[in-house]
């Protein structure tokens, strides 16, 4: 690890819980100031040298705590990751301070070619190998401990060594990382490869858990084959905030994010969920 | 590396592949092209509403399958779109004027795109070239706001882009479209949160490609009026302070090509 350790380091997100901040709703958080605990913007939609995107950002941290979530760095690929993204990261950090800095558990590009999209890494020692060398180098680029997003998927690798709570838990062991746990795709990817997601709640080490995304999903039918997919177009479903529940009763009060990405409704909607976050964390860890 | 090697080869090429797979491949298949064509679109609402969802949706595609995504950040992915819906409209049977001008559209619109996310730079204030003698001022040489994007384009699509993506704003007046009118020259720039477009004459486009080029102020007037001997240097002058395009300038001892003077 380098010694390039700027205040904000292992920094943690607030108790309440925060927003995805999304382009629709620019003018509404400007308007009206602070209404949730913190906001959450994607890096990649803050990369430009300048230009209004910068102000807003640096407007709304003045309201806000602010956390930076990476799309597009694909930490899997095998490719050497794209020094200008790197770069990128390191001028965005420099300049909005954020409170957390977290990436997903996916690749996205093979053979210079970019999908644009998580896909999802086969649960093997030699994946588990390579993103660990990947989240170190990251980290040593940024100066900063990264949270690691568990990510949704729609296909299996049928070899895989590893589940995938114990490819994550595996993966914070090696490279120091802490983890996002996306709720929401513990539950798509439990439905959709049959495995019991209370299980995969309660075997990720409390400590590295720096962050919650809850999210909506929907249904889609293959033939005879029900698919949960991760639409982040509607209010979270109920299943999702009884596992929310239980992930705060493992593993106590952790800082919580609404994402919500197409339909988006009032910016209200969004608020609102985030205050049934908040709820339910107060019920079950007190206040 | 040879398994995750070979896992993430095949799954790529499934992704490229036209025909869509069942099941869960077939999601990232579909993933795929539409967080591409929902990229492509920001950057040309416009060209999409011209041209119809559908239609770019095939635009979009075609435009994948031959010029994939390079970066991590969708952002750049419509770079090579103008170039490429050029050549898809030249064909025999989209001769009228009506196609012709799509691409000349899309190219206005990345231009937009690039002036909106450009490099911040502060305006010099008019009032700065009180300082300079009036004798230095020919030999000024500008430094130009880094959004500042020129643009000679065949059809005159100022109006056309207007009239599809900021018809919403019932402020803007739309101009008439003539598409008769033939060629226009563009000059884009952000002037605080909005990217402004303004119509050149032949005139005042040789003069700002002269600046843009690093000829000073005499040069780039007398450019100018070797291609219009009308041109109004002063309301240049006006409208490049007053929208904010200087954000320095130097003058240079002639033929020596030192700073005297940094802004």
């Amino acid at each position: 690890m380098s010694d390039r350790k700027p205040a904000g380091w292992n920094v943690a997100a607030p108790r309440s819980a925060g927003v995805g901040l999304r382009g629709a709703h620019h003018d509404a958080w400007l308007r009206q100031g602070a209404r949730t605990g913190w906001l959450e913007a994607h890096a990649e939609n803050h990369f430009a040298l300048g230009g209004p995107l910068q102000g807003l950002l640096e407007s709304l941290h003045d309201d806000h705590p602010l956390a930076l979530h990476g799309v597009g760095l694909s930490l899997g690929n095998l490719e050497p990751l794209d020094p200008r993204h790197l770069a990128h990261w390191r001028r965005l950090i420099d300049r909005h301070d954020p409170c957390v800095v977290s990436e997903h558990l996916c690749w996205g590009a093979c053979d210079g070619v970019h999908f644009n999209d998580l896909l999802p890494l086969p649960f093997t020692e030699e994946a588990l190998q390579h993103v660990a060398v990947r989240v170190r180098e990251f980290q040593d680029v940024i100066g900063r401990r990264v949270l690691i997003e568990n990510v949704s998927s729609y296909v299996r690798y049928a070899e895989s060594a590893l589940e995938e709570w114990e490819f994550l838990a595996a993966l914070v062991e090696r490279s120091g990382c802490g983890l996002l746990l996306d709720i929401n795709n513990v539950f798509v990817n439990a439905c959709n490869h049959g495995y019991d997601a209370t299980r995969f709640l309660r075997a990720l080490p409390s400590e590295a858990i720096g962050e919650i995304h809850l999210a909506g999903h929907a249904m889609q039918t293959d033939g005879e084959r029900v698919m949960r997919i991760d639409t982040h177009d509607r209010p979270v479903s109920d299943a999702v905030w009884d596992l929310y529940r239980l992930a705060l009763r493992v593993h106590g009060r952790v800082p919580t994010l609404i994402e919500w990405d197409a339909d988006l409704p009032p910016l209200e909607k969004l608020v609102a969920e985030a205050r049934r976050a908040d709820a339910i964390a107060i019920e079950v860890c007190g206040d | 590396m040879t398994d995750l090697r070979a896992w993430q080869a095949d799954f790529a090429a499934t992704l490229r592949a036209p025909q869509a797979p069942a099941g869960g491949m077939g999601v990232y298949h579909a993933n795929h092209r539409a967080n591409f064509r929902r990229a492509l679109a920001l950057a040309y609402p416009a060209l999409e509403r011209l041209v119809g969802a559908d239609y770019f949706t095939q635009l979009s595609d075609e435009f994948q399958a031959c010029t994939p995504s390079r970066s991590g950040d969708l952002h750049h992915a419509g770079a090579p779109f103008p170039a490429f819906v050029r050549a898809h409209f030249a064909a025999p049977r989209f001769a009228a004027a009506r196609y012709r001008c799509l691409a000349d559209v899309a190219e206005l619109e990345w231009a937009h795109q690039e002036s909106w996310l450009a490099a911040d730079a502060t305006p010099l204030d008019l009032g700065t070239l009180r300082d300079i003698a009036a004798a230095d001022w020919p030999s000024l040489r500008w430094v130009l706001h880094p959004s500042l994007r020129l643009l000679h384009l065949a059809s005159p699509v100022h109006a056309i882009w207007l009239a599809n993506c900021r018809a919403a704003d019932a402020a803007l007046e739309t101009p008439a479209i003539e598409l008769g009118e033939g060629a226009q020259n563009l000059r884009l720039g952000r002037a605080g949160e909005t990217v402004l477009v303004r119509v050149l004459s032949d005139g005042a486009d040789a003069f700002w490609r002269g600046l843009a080029a690093g000829a000073t102020l005499a040069e780039a007037t007398d450019a100018a009026l070797a291609r219009e001997p009308d041109f109004d240097l002063t309301a240049q002058l006006t409208a490049a302070f007053g929208d904010g395009m200087v954000t320095g300038c130097e003058l240079r001892s002639s033929g020596l090509g030192s700073p005297a003077e940094n802004t």
